[in-house]
């Protein structure tokens, strides 16, 4: 049974919502944490486990990628268990002329905003990977901050650490209803009890559109769903988070329909290599199809030829919570006092979670937040 | 520990013998026999090295499900032992497969 | 990519004996087994290079076997068989996807047999990840296949029939068996054993001449009794057992030290459910039938219409009954499909029916006996390994198991249990029945492990169509690569 009470709810238990748990409870406040799911919520249970800047655009995409960076490394000071954090740097690389241009402008508007990239050529790249396949490699982009980590280990131990401070913590138990009276939000219905309290985070990622109507507010977040292979335990081989620029060029093309793949590569800390990725539409279907599972295969294979004889134990997918933009949607919304934003990252997540968590307990707590983040309002689709 | 495996002679006619290499050492081995049956008539137990805790591991199902008979055969690593037929000079390595 | 009209997955007796009776009523049957040569587990057949002296070398069972292979052999020209073939996937529920030759092939079938047999039970207690214990299944391969015994002095441990037909194998080989331990017993259920066999003499038969030959070895076989511990440096060296009581829990001050260095375990099987499952049938669960087993009707079919499942992998009864259920699918499957009138199939499905309905009364008996009891699970302590692929001890999940409303999966996230190459085959058994333990108070059995394809290790090239099986790839050991050194703070606004 859920408390009677709790000063804040947050809906969903992923690296969102466990990471404004966690830095609500450590301001003292009472929080009930509500996951409908396992430990470690959907998205965050299943990723690329990124903590990735190198592609992040100019403007506050950028900024809240630094500013969440930093919060990973402050974390990995504060927590208890170990979730992995490796930042040694990540690469993107290059091996398509069609993809010099995009790189060209992406880096062009970094070095404008004050956070450059460095252009590598293809032998420096192959130096500090050289797995990757010489023949069709061109170059690479260099970002010496980024990493990847363990975000279901993250996700648990901002959990364990917010219930040592107090916060209560319901897995597999549901939302049902939000009150709201006088454009004031007045309490939570879960499928253990109801949970009198003037504010409610929306943490729920991909389910965050559905949140939203029970206050009626119309959240523009939409399922993206995304594949991954998972290789079985190899000794480091490679050593950094490897992103194609097709990923750029790329982008774009599920959108509308049909598969659409690019690049990504990381071994973790367990020694499994992590291969994707893949993404269509497919609303909330977590299977992995046939086409998508041999499409990343080859694309893997491509760009690491030695991976030919090295075996695929399992695949997954998850759905990321995608807004027109791109960015998430952070903040308080007009009209309904206490529901506040805290979805909508994208397939930035594992990256921008902690971040956002830190930004929303600033918000509630002090109402003022360390970085700015009012153009990130749910305001700016003017749906409400 | 040599030769607590050991082949059976009545019952049956092997086939052609030849040799494996097992971590540098010459292993003899018949036509028909997967690489784990051989190891085992070698008397090496260990086919390689838990993943956290570094404990020996051998063949355990024998029918290519728990893998725990990975080795590094023929410069693949995390191949099956127990599901892979031993071919004359064969190279094989122990506990190098895990991370 | 392929076509047909009854797919059918596993070559063992189950697979064969659908393709065989659906090919003889006209079926375009495909059959994919991933050995070079059919036969399963019970029936598997000797590697090219070795050939037996005396057909009896291969055990009374094989014989059986032969049969049913001279039928498959008759059919040859109407069953397209695809061996030494992976399976590694089901989509859409008519589409398989298959590793062959260094490829991964597609196969379309309007009908989906799955007969992916079963496995022996994991079973954790102290000391058995040590090398020299082995599965009763294991040691039953090498025997008769590879033809090594696999230690100087084997001590059996498990329940039921099984380890009994191992032990005559072993005996007939040379070995030194030192005990066979029997979990349960027959004592007190003689009557209600000699009520099952009526009418299935052979069993009856099989089962005294193996006892018989058991005791002529002066092999104690002692009911009652389980291994709890598995000691030595390296390799087992001895081994602890005690006598057990009705719920097979161990008895204190009844342990003894024996020596051996070979463990056979067989405490039962598992199904192998991976397919049903992947292919989303609904599964119910009990352990005396090998955990999950899909939901069928008396033709075989699962929940998903046009999937068929049959054998060990679909409730764990032994090879006869395998043969039965694939004939009576078979038959089922080729009128589903037009090739066999309904009356026609009335009359010969009513012959199989008998039959098995004969062997299910003897193996209800049987798994009585054997069935697992509380006491199996409660063997290991805090350093046991329950996750042999991620060293997940005992101590790391024995209070996450009791946390009222836990899942499997959340276990799974916390631990990593479930998450290494052997996609959860030798843990989710061992957490499903602590779970199911432990939460008693919930009304079905607990959710398993996840389910994704590829259900079994497939090479990146072979999925990418690129595979070249039979030329290794020198890998090589990557050298330290040269690090640009990271930076946490990452470059300032200029």
């Amino acid at each position: 049974m859920v408390p009677k009470e709790a000063e804040v709810v947050v809906i969903g238990g992923g690296i969102v919502g466990s990471a404004a748990a966690y830095f609500l409870a450590k301001e003292n406040k009472e929080v009930v944490l509500i996951e409908k799911g396992h430990k470690s919520g959907e998205a965050s249970g299943g990723n690329a486990a990124w903590v990735w800047s190198l592609s992040r655009k100019a403007g506050i995409d950028v900024e809240l990628a630094m500013h969440s960076i930093e919060i990973h490394r402050q974390l990995q000071n504060e927590l208890e268990f170990d979730f992995e954090y490796r930042a040694k740097g990540g690469l993107m690389i290059i091996d398509a002329e069609n993809q010099v241009p995009y790189v060209e402008a992406h880096m062009e508007q970094r070095r404008k905003s004050g956070y450059p990239l460095e252009r590598i050529d293809a032998k420096s790249v192959l130096e500090i990977e050289p797995m990757l396949n010489k023949e069709t490699l061109l170059g690479g982009v260099w970002n010496p901050v980024d990493g990847t980590t363990n975000p279901i280990f993250l996700v648990i131990s901002l959990n364990m650490e917010a219930e040592k401070l107090g916060a209560k913590i319901y897995h597999h138990t549901e939302v049902q209803n939000i009150q709201v009276k006088a454009g004031q939000v007045r309490g939570v219905t879960t499928s253990q009890g109801t949970i009198k309290t003037n504010c409610v985070v929306n943490a729920a990622g991909s389910w965050a559109k559905q949140i939203g109507e029970m206050v009626g507010v119309t959240v523009p977040v939409t399922p993206f769903q995304m594949a991954m292979l998972v290789t079985e335990q190899l000794s480091p081989c490679i050593f950094h988070p490897i992103m194609g620029a097709s990923y750029m060029v790329e982008e774009d093309s599920g959108k509308k329909g049909g598969l659409g793949s690019g690049l990504i590569v990381s071994q973790q800390v367990s020694g499994n290599i992590l291969l994707g990725a893949s993404w269509r539409d497919a609303q909330y279907d977590k299977r992995t199809i046939q086409e998508e599972i041999e499409l990343i295969a080859g694309n893997a294979l491509k760009s690491i030829p030695a991976l030919q004889n090295i075996r695929i134990i399992r695949s997954f997918a998850n759905f990321f919570p995608h807004t027109s933009d791109d960015l998430p949607i952070l903040g308080e919304v007009e009209g309904v006092s206490g529901f506040i934003m805290a979805s909508g990252h994208n397939g930035h997540g594992v990256c921008l979670g902690p971040g956002s968590g830190k930004l929303i307990s600033e918000l509630i707590c002090d109402k003022k937040t360390s970085i700015p983040i009012e153009e990130l309002n749910i305001a700016r689709f003017g749906l409400n | 520990m040599a030769g607590i495996a050991k082949r059976i002679e009545k019952g049956v006619i092997r086939g052609k013998r030849f040799e494996i290499i097992v971590d540098g050492k010459r292993v003899e081995a018949y036509e028909g026999e997967t690489i784990g049956a051989a190891i085992m008539a070698a008397g090496i137990n260990t086919l390689r090295s838990s993943r956290k805790k570094k404990e020996p591991r051998g063949i355990y199902c024998g029918i290519g499900l728990c893998q725990e008979c990975r080795m590094t055969i023929n410069g693949i690593p995390n191949t099956q032992a127990c599901k892979t037929q031993a071919t004359p000079e064969c190279c094989v390595e122990s506990e190098k497969s895990e991370a | 990519m392929g076509k047909a009209e009854l797919a059918i997955i596993g070559g063992g007796p189950g697979g064969i004996a659908t393709a065989v009776e659906a090919a003889k009523q006209g079926v375009r049957v495909t059959l994919l087994d991933e050995n070079a040569r059919v036969g399963g587990q019970i029936f598997r057949q000797l590697e090219k290079g070795f050939t037996p002296d005396v057909p009896e070398a291969m055990g009374k069972n094989f014989q059986k076997g032969k049969e049913l292979f001279k039928e498959f052999k008759l059919l040859e020209n109407k069953i397209t068989y695809l061996n030494s073939a992976t399976v590694w996937g089901i989509f859409d529920n008519n589409r398989i996807a298959y590793g062959r030759n260094g490829e991964s092939k597609t196969l379309e079938s309007e009908r989906l047999l799955i007969a992916a047999g079963a496995y022996d039970r994991p079973i954790p207690f102290p000391g058995w990840t040590l090398p020299g214990v082995l599965t009763a299944g294991g040691a039953q391969k090498l025997v008769k296949i590879d033809r090594i015994i696999p230690g100087e002095k084997i001590l059996l441990a498990g329940t039921g029939p099984l380890q009994l037909v191992l032990a005559h194998q072993l005996i007939r080989a040379g070995a030194n068996i030192t005990a066979v331990l029997e979990a349960g017993g027959f004592k007190g259920k003689w009557l209600k054993l000699m009520q099952g066999m009526w009418g299935n003499w052979d069993y009856m038969g099989d089962g005294l001449r193996y006892l018989r030959r058991i005791h002529k070895a002066g092999i104690p076989l002692m009911q009652g009794h389980m291994i709890t511990q598995a000691r030595g440096g390296g390799r087992v060296e001895e081994a602890v057992i005690a006598k057990v009581d009705k719920d097979w829990r161990h008895i204190p001050g009844t342990e003894q030290t024996i020596t051996a260095d070979t463990v056979c375990l067989g405490y039962g099987l598992v199904t192998s459910t991976e397919l049903t499952r992947l292919a989303e049938c609904d599964h119910e669960y009990d352990i005396g039938l090998g955990g999950y087993v899909p939901v069928r009707s008396k033709s075989m079919e699962t929940t998903k219409q046009g999937i068929y499942a049959v054998g060990d992998g679909a409730g764990v009864a032994g090879s006869k009954v395998a043969i039965l259920e694939g004939r009576i699918a078979g038959i089922a499957i080729a009128s589903s499909l037009g090739y066999v009138s309904r009356k026609k199939r009335k009359s010969i499905l009513a012959g199989y029916n008998n039959s098995l309905a004969r062997h299910t009364r003897l193996r209800n008996v049987l798994d009585e006996i054997t069935r697992p009891r509380p006491g199996l699970y409660e063997l290991a302590d805090d350093e046991t390994i329950i996750c042999r692929c991620e060293d997940v001890t005992f101590k790391d999940i024995k209070d996450l198991v009791k946390k009222k409303g836990i899942k499997a999966k959340d276990i799974k996230r916390k631990t990593r249990i479930g998450m290494g190459s052997c996609g959860g085959r030798m843990c989710g058994p061992t957490i499903i029945e602590l779970l199911n333990n432990m939460n008693k108070a919930e009304s079905k059995p607990p959710a398993g492990l996840n389910c994704r394809p590829p259900i079994k290790p497939i090479p990146i090239g072979v999925l990418a169509g690129k595979g070249d099986a039979d030329k290794p790839n020198n890998w090589g050991t990557p050298t330290a690569a040269k690090h640009k050194g990271g930076n946490w703070h990452g470059s300032k606004r200029s």
